[in-house]
């Protein structure tokens, strides 16, 4: 800025100064064709000066053009605006300038000529042509006097000559007559003033035409501006030391046509010379006026420069004060140029920048107490056993927390600005899981909460979704938030417990009257059968027989409740299911005639990890189910087969037992698993709940379904043991 | 001898030097090849004057010869329309010539000097002389003097002509 003020504080002085210099000149220049004889003293100083100050006015604007072009180059603020201002103002002085010099022109030429008049001319011409005349006759009058004693001069001797000329110049009007002979000396002479000086030899010229023959006859002016006739003839002598002579008579003009042939003369010869420099005046002006236009349009091309300087400065200052805003350097301050309507614009910038640091340094403080918030909130997350999942509005994953990850058995970070739906696509097991959630997401409905169950390869969960919209005015940061739970141990063990709770009662309700009860039948039957007759005791002993039967079922079945509620430990450790199955399916084979078992092992042993005493049971209860459920009139056959399938990259082992039987009712099929539900007339409706509740403890999955043609197919599906080991290093990592 | 200008409209084309006791005579012999436009401007009536100039240069050791003698001669010529003769003013002497061949090369005074009084001993190898002749540009009018500026054509110059003693 100070370095802008001086620039323009220098530019002003130069201004000035050069304004004073082109004033001077101009006003010299304008004084110089006043007067002649100013102008002869001052032209020696004029064109110099004037050369200067075109020389300075041209070296400052091509400086100011080349510094403009440069600044245009980088594209220095305000450099276009100085431009078009220095054009606008070249433009505007120009116009008028090149009208008042094109006018000028016009009008020195008409001015200049109408100095000359051709009337003048002609009259001036006509007077010395009557000049001439006059002094022509005064010629013919004097040679009619004089050319016929000219002869007379060629056979006499210098004493004769003498007194020719003496009479010559009694008898004429002759002043002077003198005799020249061969070598141009003189031979005579005579004077009509005798005091009269010796006459002079007439000029070089003269002689040379006298000497080659011809005379010569010719008005000349003299010293003291009057005029003289001079006559020179030749003359050749017959003597024979004669040689070639010649005789000069001067004739004085008299004085006052004298001085009347030379006033003419003399306004003649003025005019005449006008009419010369008509032309070299007329360029003279017009030199002299180009130079006075030069330098004042020059001046006005610099003063232009100048004034664009000058008006550009505050805006230029504003543009680069707003550059720096925009750089960020909000305590930029400007310098108030003048009380006027710029510098209520610089004011406003001011304030502007101020208000702008304080929103900036304010916005610094809440970016900060953002981040630390952020960073709690983020914190809290990593280490929140809930999964956390948050999309936009276009049900984009935008952030996932560990947790979110661990509970769906994939990394989730690998889905972050990806559509949920995309996660189904990659892992199949969750397949199902992102459909559901994705027509939740989309529906209506804003906050909801939604119990699924997923098969990972690490088993079946069950897990809980809530859903928080997050409402926002700005469309991007719309979306919900998706809190995820693995409730699936948490389900499992309140339903574990009730159920425990269920049996426990059970056995301690029931069980302990069931030991009283199946006592007094047998003592009823032992005291009172052999007293009663034949029909009453057999009525009795098949009552208290009755009792007793069904005491001990009841005992079987509390027996059943207790070993549910039982929470043995399990002894997991690899096993081959190809093996487990043979054993077991070896125990029922001829057990029952009208049943045929098949069974179909897999190729490759199907390792899983497993207590084998309770897959055993699960098995054990399976075939037995199977076959109590196949018609005994006819030929039934059961097949298992062991069967190992990929689905996604997770590697399953698997059991199918299909029967020929009636099937399950569809309308149990869905309750089939719980606790005492069962289609047998004597079951307690505890086996398929135990069978469950073993799978599930083994991570694995069971399905019942009907097969119209054959009867139920139950599916049982374990994670290969490989599978188990990789999948827990995988979570592993996730976790780390 | 040698010539600023060779294509000079003025030219020294020799310079004569006639020894006396004391003084020396020198006269040269110029030619002059005026521009149509000076011609015209002279037939016109316009007044111009030439000047002479003769100096008499001693070498010296150091870069500034010494001058040691200057002279100057001016003749003005005029054309007289009454009489149709251009009249050639030197030294207040006036004298008419038909024409501007007659002026320039039917006389001899135009360039005639007389240097001294000069002791012969102060004639050396390392004096010699120099002339020049030009038009007076000075003297012509305003209009013309502007144009003798710009113009080389107004102002003939022999350019100095540098001749041994």
């Amino acid at each position: 800025m100070a370095n802008v003020k001086r620039e323009v504080l220098t530019g002003r002085w130069l201004l000035i100064t050069l304004f004073a210099a082109l004033v001077g000149a101009i006003l010299l220049m304008g004084d110089a064709t006043q007067s002649v004889s100013y102008f002869g003293r001052l032209h020696n100083w004029l064109l110099p000066i004037n050369t200067l100050l075109l020389a300075v006015f041209v070296s400052l604007i091509v400086h100011n053009i080349s510094t403009l072009i440069g600044r245009l180059r980088r594209r220095d603020p305000g450099s276009k605006l100085t431009l078009r201002l220095v054009l606008l103002f070249t433009l505007t002085a120009s116009t008028p300038v090149f009208i008042v010099y094109t006018f000028s022109i016009w009008l020195l030429e008409r001015g200049v000529d109408s100095w000359f008049d051709v009337k003048i001319e002609n009259a001036l011409q006509d007077a010395v042509d009557l000049s001439r005349s006059s002094l022509d006759l005064h010629i013919r009058t004097l040679r009619q006097q004089v050319e016929p004693r000219i002869e007379e001069f060629s056979e006499v001797d210098q004493f004769s000559a003498t007194l020719i000329i003496n009479e010559l110049l009694i008898s004429t009007d002759v002043s002077e007559v003198a005799l020249f002979d061969e070598g141009n000396l003189m031979m005579a002479s005579g004077h009509s003033e005798p005091t009269t000086d010796v006459p002079s030899l007439p000029g070089e010229s003269v002689l040379q035409r006298v000497n080659q023959g011809e005379r010569y006859i010719a008005v000349e002016p003299t010293l003291d501006d009057g005029l003289q006739i001079r006559l020179v003839y030749p003359i050749t002598s017959s003597l024979p030391t004669g040689g070639n002579r010649f005789v000069q008579f001067l004739y004085p003009v008299s004085d006052r046509i004298g001085t009347l042939a030379n006033n003419v003369q003399n306004s003649f010869g003025q005019y005449d010379e006008l009419i010369y420099l008509r032309t070299p005046l007329k360029q003279n002006f017009i030199l002299i006026l180009t130079l006075v236009l030069a330098l004042g349009a020059l001046f006005a091309v610099f003063a232009a420069f100048y004034w664009s300087r000058v008006l550009v400065s505050p805006i230029q200052e504003l543009a680069e004060g707003t550059k720096a805003v925009a750089a960020g350097e909000y305590k930029k301050k400007l310098v108030v140029p003048k009380d006027d309507d710029l510098g209520m614009l610089v004011i406003s910038f001011n304030r502007m920048t101020e208000r702008l640091a304080v929103a900036r340094d304010t916005g610094i403080i809440n970016q900060r107490i953002i981040e630390n918030q952020r960073t709690y909130l983020q914190t809290i997350l990593e280490y929140l056993s809930s999964g956390v999942i948050s999309l936009d509005s276009s049900y984009t994953l935008k952030t996932s927390n560990a947790a979110a990850s661990e509970v769906l058995n994939i990394d989730l970070s690998q889905f972050e600005n990806k559509q949920i739906s995309q996660i189904g696509q990659t892992h199949a097991f969750l397949k199902d899981f992102c459909v559901k959630l994705d027509n939740k997401i989309k529906g209506t409905e804003q906050d909801w909460q939604l119990e699924l169950e997923v098969f990972t390869p690490q088993g079946t969960k069950t897990i809980l979704c809530k859903s928080v919209s997050l409402p926002s005015e700005v469309e991007s940061q719309r979306g919900c938030v998706l809190v995820i739970d693995d409730v699936t141990t948490l389900l499992q063990a309140q339903r574990d417990s009730a159920w425990g709770e269920v049996a426990r009662r059970l056995a301690h309700e029931i069980k302990n009257p069931l030991t009283p009860i199946q006592l007094s039948a047998e003592r009823l039957r032992r005291k009172i059968l052999p007293t009663l007759q034949d029909e009453q005791s057999e009525l009795l002993d098949r009552a208290t027989n009755t009792i007793v039967q069904q005491v001990e079922s009841m005992k079987l079945m509390v027996n059943d409740f207790s070993e549910y509620a039982r929470m043995p430990t399990m002894e997991p450790h690899p096993l081959d299911l190809n093996i487990l199955v043979s054993d077991i399916v070896e125990l029922y084979k001829g057990d029952k005639e009208h049943v045929q078992i098949e069974l179909e092992c897999h190729p490759h042993v199907l390792m899983i990890r497993g207590d084998s005493t309770r897959l055993g049971q699960v098995i054990h209860n399976l075939v037995r189910n199977a076959i109590e459920a196949m018609p005994g009139n006819e030929l039934s056959i059961m097949r298992i087969h062991t069967y190992m399938r990929k689905l996604s990259n997770t590697e399953y082992a698997g059991i199918k037992i299909t029967d020929n039987g009636p099937g399950v009712p569809q309308k149990l099929i869905a309750r089939i698993f719980d606790p005492y539900m069962t289609t047998k007339i004597k079951g307690n409706g505890l086996g398929l709940a135990i069978v469950k509740k073993i799978i599930e403890e083994h991570n694995g999955q069971i399905q019942i379904e009907n097969d119209e043609v054959t009867g139920a197919i139950v599916n049982i599906r374990f994670p290969l043991y490989s599978q188990t080991v990789k999948s827990r290093d995988n979570i592993e990592g996730v976790s780390e | 001898m040698c010539s600023a200008y060779a294509d000079a409209q003025i030219k020294i084309e020799k310079l004569l030097t006639e020894r006396y006791e004391q003084s020396i005579h020198v006269s040269c012999e110029v030619s002059y090849h005026l521009h149509d436009k000076v011609k015209e401007a002279l037939a016109n009536g316009i007044m111009m004057s030439f000047v002479t100039d003769l100096e008499l240069i001693e070498n010296t050791p150091n870069w500034f010869n010494q001058v040691q003698a200057r002279y100057q001669k001016i003749f003005s010529i005029k054309y007289h329309a009454l009489s149709k003769q251009f009249v050639v003013s030197m030294n207040g002497d006036d004298r008419s010539y038909p024409d501007l061949f007659s002026v320039f090369y039917q006389q001899t005074r135009l360039c005639d000097f007389r240097i001294g009084p000069i002791v012969p001993a102060q004639i050396s190898d390392a004096v010699y002389l120099r002339a020049k002749v030009r038009l007076l540009t000075e003297s012509l009018p305003l209009p013309l003097r502007v144009k003798s500026y710009l113009s080389k054509d107004w102002r003939p110059s022999s350019g100095w002509t540098v001749w041994p003693m």
